[in-house]
């Protein structure tokens, strides 16, 4: 069977070659602890700018009695956690209700 | 006159190529024409926090046990029905099985604490109790995906009295201490993995599958613009993408006991050491018959993550099937039309009666 030698053919054939030699070492690197260690490094960094950037714009946002993102994520919380609370009772008097049905 | 002809043909085949290029190119790029995934009808029979339990239309169902079907919490259970003609739901619905399916929805700051215990002693039961309810079934068969059938395998072994009368799985790491680095559960518990939801962020979820193979992404990314004038792969593309591509948050609080219970390279269930809520969860209590189905080219979950769960079920019925085919590959797609979901159809109405 003749080879395609068309430009574009031969620019696929080199990056299948290139895959085949590139790609196990990168799933390789991206498997070690090393790069675990780097990623959770960068994503601490990263945090830590936001919250330096969170705690410059809340102060200039409260200043101009403004809500800031983080009274938000704080709301947010305080909402999760009244959710968690309703849940809790709900499940206790489901179970209540379950336990008096049960009674003779 | 026939070169001619062939000449013709040729510069009209360039000019209908470089159209539909054109076209499907700025319909890509402003994001029109999205496909719609799991469109087949269904109605919610029952809500429990942010999980929701749909029953599956079907005027011919004449199985039983109803099936339920259960998601892994990393993405949305629309790949179970991703469009007319490729969904699982829809073959379970032709053979004659009363289809439920079960959506974690997507994690919030309430979920946040939600542990293994919540999904498999609290809503898997409580999803069961729905089915069996709505239908007046005495049991269901759990049909469990992925981290799916994780939470499925540890909800019936820890509560054997659930009216579960078959349980199947699906590329169920049940030993993720064997599989890829990058989905260890530690990977996911340190206290930078969390957003400010108090759940793994999305984003982290994908990134990891992404790292299983980083050229992958390329790779799909220069097929896609190769065959951009094919419309039918451009079409499947969007499916894939669109499920694919998101993925949602993982509860915070099941990432740090994930991270505690796996933690350097233990496995309580394989050791038969499990406790979950303060009781000894062990898979020799599951005794239903019972399916595992393994992908030969699973790269998330691969096989050895799988093969430790049939020697651990106390099942006189259990069954192995090893399908070629990837993660996604086992249900999803024309070779899974073809090669694997005929061998899962196979078992089940083998383990199932006239309704």
């Amino acid at each position: 069977m003749a080879q395609d030698r068309t430009p574009a053919a031969m620019l696929r054939q080199a990056y299948e070659q290139a895959v085949r030699e590139l790609g196990p070492r990168l799933s390789e690197l991206t498997a070690s602890d090393g790069f675990a260690e780097v990623t959770e490094m960068a994503l601490a960094a990263q945090a830590r700018l936001q919250q330096e950037i969170e705690r410059r714009s809340r102060r200039f946002l409260h200043f101009w009695n403004l809500p800031a993102g983080s009274d938000v994520t704080v709301l947010r919380r305080e909402i999760g956690e009244l959710e968690r609370q309703v849940r809790d009772l709900t499940k206790r008097l489901e179970d209540a209700a379950r336990d008096e049905g049960r009674r003779p | 006159m026939s070169e001619r002809k062939t000449l013709v043909e040729e510069v009209g085949d360039v000019v209908g190529s470089t159209r539909r290029r054109l076209r499907n190119g700025t319909r890509y790029l402003l994001g029109l024409d999205e496909p719609q995934l799991g469109q087949s009808p269904r109605e919610l029979v029952a809500r429990r926090d942010k999980v929701h339990l749909y029953r599956y239309a079907n005027d011919d169902r004449r199985l039983a046990p109803p099936l339920l079907l259960v998601m892994s919490l990393v993405t949305r259970p629309t790949v179970f029905d991703l469009q007319p003609g490729n969904s699982l739901i829809e073959r379970f619905c032709e053979s004659g099985f009363d289809v439920f399916m079960l959506d974690w929805g997507e994690p919030g700051p309430a979920d946040a604490e939600n542990t293994l215990e919540t999904y498999c002693d609290e809503y898997l039961p409580w999803a069961v109790e729905a089915t069996t309810d709505a239908t007046g079934a005495a049991g269901v068969t759990m049909f469990g995906y992925c981290f799916g059938g994780f939470l499925s395998f540890l909800s019936v072994a820890g509560n054997p009295d659930m009216a579960v009368e078959n349980l199947v799985v699906l590329a169920t790491p049940i030993a993720p201490e064997r599989g890829p680095e990058q989905l260890r559960p530690g990977r996911f518990a340190s206290a930078s993995s969390f957003d400010e939801t108090g759940n793994v962020p999305a984003e982290a979820m994908r990134t990891a599958f992404i790292t299983l193979d980083p050229l992958a992404e390329v790779t799909t990314r220069i097929d896609f613009w190769r065959r951009l004038d094919d419309d039918d792969y451009v079409l499947a593309h969007k499916v894939m993408t669109g499920w694919g591509n998101h993925h949602i948050r993982f509860p915070g609080a099941t990432a740090r006991q994930l991270g505690a219970l796996f933690a350097d390279g233990r496995n309580p269930i394989v050791d038969r050491t499990l406790q979950l809520g303060g009781r000894r969860v062990d898979a020799a209590n599951i005794t239903v018959p019972f399916l595992s189905v393994v992908g030969e080219r699973d790269h998330i979950a691969p096989i050895a993550t799988s093969e430790p769960l049939l020697d651990l079920v106390g099942s006189d019925d259990k069954t192995e099937l090893r399908v070629p085919a990837g993660h996604v590959g086992l249900f999803v797609g024309r070779t899974a039309a073809k090669q694997c979901v005929p061998g899962i159809l196979d078992w089940m109405v083998a383990h199932s009666r006239e309704a």
